[in-house]
């Protein structure tokens, strides 16, 4: 034992070859706070990769929901064609305001009818709240006082979808179905807007 | 109320994590620099989380979680549990296990100092047990710290060795831990509560304590606390085994820590109890034991340069990142 009257030990200094420097030091900072970054990025992304929800995009249970978090009022078709089945299967909305609604056929799973709206003044419907699409063609038509815009989209799985935009006084409004032009023009037609 | 909690949970395993990682990658082994650093863990959801909430209260906006923040918790309500969302029934599940565990350490703290279930009155000064106490702190060097305002000997047959005060610090000591101890044992075991009274300790432990009481339901704050505790230990541990009584210090842990209804920080838990006691218990033993066998080997830890550089870049690392986590 060293005797009493002896002065407290110093830290012991890490040898040299283990000394970690100033540069070693932020470099190692840096790696950690990149590393959590990505890994906060990942465990976020999980949930959307999950339930296939882009980021930005929340679900709402019905559309009186998501009238209610869009502030908008979701233009409806008067006519409904008898293969779209209602309720609609899902409601999104992103967080630049747009807001859809995906209808299912009646027999079989796949959706067939999308209504979108878009804030006015918004360069569009955002992107995530529709289906993945490629736009084929589009052309301009004016149909009653409405200036629209035509196109032709193809869906990830290859199917083609007409399509219809214009924009109402309140908003921005995209009516996507699975079928012909003329039946898309009759549904687009009785919207409400 | 609810989301701040989480928020609060969620910040403090963020920053435990990154701590964590860099305590490892940094070497830090000076248990005074970890205890700084867990420090950061335990005040961050307390300082951060409370002034960005209130600083900052856009940081919820959806403008905010979807494009700049690097994690929404909010994005886990999407996934149901039970038709509750899962962020939530995360927060109520991890509040309900961070309330049991402050509870479980917040009743004996307590309960020592207001409620002890010892006497209040100690032997006098006269007695052969009190002369015992009073030689062998007579014999611990002073460069240990200095001595306590007052030594409370108690008549009682259970362990109890704790030092408690700040300003005016005291000692209280059982006949039933005497006993138990040799004079070298006696003596290293005093040495350890007289350099936790020279850092302060007693201070820090409620220090620790009003942040536990603060964050009672946060899981992650309570079980850094512990780590805290530990840390603050082996401070005291390095300052006698720096005067060579390492070994009868790990002599003093060992019979006091085997000991049933002990009362001090040099013993743990004895194995009883149902199973999820025992496997704590279990734990604890293990712990008891690498406490002895660092004591026995006289290891000191090794100390980095540029301390005030690591604190300021965790710090940093810290602020950034719960900026971002909401």
């Amino acid at each position: 034992m060293p005797p009493e009257s002896a002065p407290p030990v110093p830290p012991a200094p890490a040898p040299a070859g283990q000394r970690i420097g100033l540069g070693r030091l932020v470099l190692t900072w840096l790696l950690v706070v990149a590393a959590s970054a990505v890994a906060l990025r990942l465990a976020d992304a999980l949930p959307r990769a999950a339930l296939n929800l882009p980021r930005g995009v929340t679900r709402a249970a019905d559309v009186a929901e998501l009238e209610r978090a869009s502030g908008r009022r979701m233009p409806m078709p008067a006519y409904f064609p008898d293969t779209i089945a209602w309720p609609p299967a899902d409601a999104r909305l992103h967080t630049s305001g747009s807001a859809a609604i995906w209808c299912r056929q009646r027999e079989g799973r796949d959706t067939a009818l999308i209504v979108a709206t878009a804030p006015r003044g918004a360069r569009g419907v955002a992107d995530q709240v529709l289906p993945a699409s490629v736009e084929l063609q589009r052309e301009q038509a004016v149909r009653g006082n409405r200036a629209l815009a035509v196109s032709r989209v193809r869906d990830a799985d290859g199917a083609v979808w007409q399509q219809v935009q214009w924009q109402s006084a309140a908003q921005i409004v995209l009516v996507r179905y699975r079928g012909t032009l003329d039946e898309l023009l009759k549904i687009a037609g009785s919207v409400n807007d | 109320m609810i989301a701040a909690a989480g928020q609060a949970i969620l910040h403090a395993t963020v920053a435990a994590l990154v701590i964590e990682a860099l305590v490892r990658l940094w070497r830090v082994e000076d248990p005074g620099e970890r205890l700084a650093l867990r420090a950061l863990a335990i005040g961050a959801p307390i300082v951060l989380t409370t002034a960005y909430l209130a600083a900052a209260p856009w940081r919820s906006a959806p403008w905010f979680t979807d494009r700049w923040a690097l994690f929404a918790g909010a994005n886990w309500n999407h996934v149901h549990v039970s038709g509750v969302g899962f962020a939530t029934a995360a927060g109520l599940a991890l509040s309900a296990a961070g309330t049991a565990l402050y509870l479980r350490d917040a009743v004996p703290f307590l309960a020592d100092r207001f409620v002890r279930a010892v006497p209040d009155d100690g032997l006098p000064e006269g007695h052969p047990a009190w002369a015992r106490v009073a030689r062998a702190l007579a014999s611990v060097p002073d460069a240990v710290g200095p001595r306590p305002s007052t030594v409370t000997v108690l008549d009682l047959e259970a362990p109890v060795l704790l030092c408690t005060g700040v300003d005016r610090t005291a000692i209280v000591v059982s006949t039933g831990t005497i006993a138990r101890l040799d004079d070298e044992a006696l003596r290293a075991a005093l040495a350890h509560e007289v350099a936790h009274l020279a850092a302060r300790d007693p201070l820090t432990g409620w220090w620790l304590m009003a942040a536990r009481t603060l964050q009672f339901f946060n899981p992650v704050v309570q079980i850094v606390a512990r780590q805290a505790i530990q840390d603050i230990e082996r401070r005291a541990d390095l300052a006698v085994a720096a005067r060579g009584q390492g070994a009868p210090l790990a002599e003093a842990v060992h019979r006091l820590s085997s000991v049933a209804d002990v009362h001090s920080d040099l013993a743990l838990p004895s194995e009883r109890g149902h199973l999820g006691d025992r496997l704590l218990a279990s734990a604890h033993r293990r712990a008891v034991d690498a406490r002895c066998q660092l004591l026995l080997e006289n290891h000191r830890p090794q100390v980095q340069p540029h301390r005030a550089g690591r604190l300021l870049l965790t710090g940093a690392a810290v602020a950034v990142l719960l900026f971002l986590v909401v």
